[in-house]
């Protein structure tokens, strides 16, 4: 059994705060927003092996797979751009 | 039982003080330069007001200053910038705000320098609302209520702002260009009590001929306005951070937060103070 692919690095605060998240990397104190899609997306993606929270997203979101997949792929290459989150497990 | 913060400080003789072997955080202004360098060290905090005086405090409550300052300059950075550090490095969430009441229900105005937080809460506090302070707030998040107690209790005016809230621009003491007036009649050990936290509002100023309007902020809006104002979690270098993140998440879905846009003059001040006084006793 796998665990999640992602996690915020040590150096990043995650908090959500009514259903929206903010992230706030110590290292340059750099604060960073995301709205509720965004939110629940990385806290699934933090959360569950990668396929489940694909999966579950997909059941969740009135939205073809493929552009969700495209959506989520487009978030998680930023987010690991500037550090707010790393991976659990090789590539 | 709600925590009300104590802070005793016994300003020590003038002596130097000599900044730790490490690297400043630093406080600039809206030109670029620096105002304030700070370390955050164990022990103690050492502020460099640059070119006005360096102060230690240490975790023991006493205060060295490098120089003898004037007593209104002295009273200023113990009261306005010591203070509200001294509070957050032990850990209390110490919002830059004013502390207004009004039935039993407090207001904590936040904004940025200048905003015009000071003018609208002398001119609330003319208009009946109980006035905590103006500069600092002490939140305390507990069981889906937030206590909030102001830092100290006085009200630092420019003489402009004094005289369009129709204060006399002689009333209360001199401080570094502007009067400080005491909030309260009591005497200077008092303390005012922990009140509940009704709503947060960031003032923002605005044309004379606009409309004053409250605009409501929620999720990571209101997070961000209510991190840009608190004092100064940043220089615990992440420290308390986490406390600060979550503490401020508490509060964020705790008490509504608000945009305030105050028009310029006397009649945007009255506008502003009636949405305010709607709000909170609505």
């Amino acid at each position: 059994m796998t665990g999640p692919a992602f996690a915020f690095p040590e150096s990043v605060l995650a908090r959500e705060v009514s259903g929206e998240m903010v992230l706030l990397d110590l290292r340059n104190e750099e604060y960073f927003g995301l709205d509720r899609v965004g939110a629940d997306m990385v806290t699934r993606l933090t959360q569950q092996p990668h396929d489940e929270a694909v999966a579950a997203l997909c059941r969740d979101y009135d939205v073809a797979p493929e552009i969700l997949t495209a959506d989520l792929e487009r978030l998680v290459s930023r987010l690991l751009d500037v550090g707010l989150l790393v991976r659990t497990l090789p590539q | 039982m709600i925590p009300q913060p104590v802070v005793e400080v016994h300003v020590r003789q003038v002596r130097p003080v000599v900044p730790p072997d490490a690297e400043p955080v630093e406080a600039h202004r809206a030109d670029g330069t620096t105002w304030r360098r700070a370390w955050s060290v164990p022990g103690r905090l050492v502020l460099d007001f640059d070119g006005i005086a360096v102060l230690e405090a240490s975790d023991d409550g006493s205060v060295t200053i490098d120089r003898q300052l004037p007593s209104e300059m002295e009273q200023h950075l113990l009261l306005d910038h010591v203070l509200p550090l001294v509070l957050a490095r032990r850990g209390a969430l110490v919002l830059h705000g004013a502390v207004l009441t009004l039935a039993e229900r407090a207001v904590v105005l936040i904004g940025a320098s200048g905003a015009g937080k000071s003018t609208l809460s002398a001119h609330a506090w003319r208009r009946g609302w109980t006035l905590g302070g103006d500069d600092g707030a002490v939140l305390h998040p507990t069981d889906g209520t937030v206590w909030v107690t102001p830092t100290h209790s006085t009200l630092r005016l420019t003489p402009e702002a004094a005289e369009l809230v129709g204060i006399p621009a002689d009333e209360g003491a001199a401080a570094v260009g502007k009067r400080r007036l005491r909030t309260t009649a009591s005497d200077r050990t008092a303390r005012p009590a922990p009140t509940a936290l009704h709503l947060v509002a960031e003032v923002q100023p605005a044309p004379a001929d606009a409309a004053a309007r409250l605009t409501r902020l929620t999720g990571v809006a209101a997070h961000v306005a209510l991190f840009g104002c608190t004092f100064h979690a940043d220089l615990a270098r992440g420290r308390l951070m986490r406390a600060v993140v979550d503490g401020l998440g508490e509060v964020a879905e705790a008490v509504s937060v608000w945009r305030l846009s105050v028009p310029r003059g006397r009649s945007g001040l009255d506008a502003a103070e009636a949405l305010l006084r709607q709000e909170v006793t609505r």
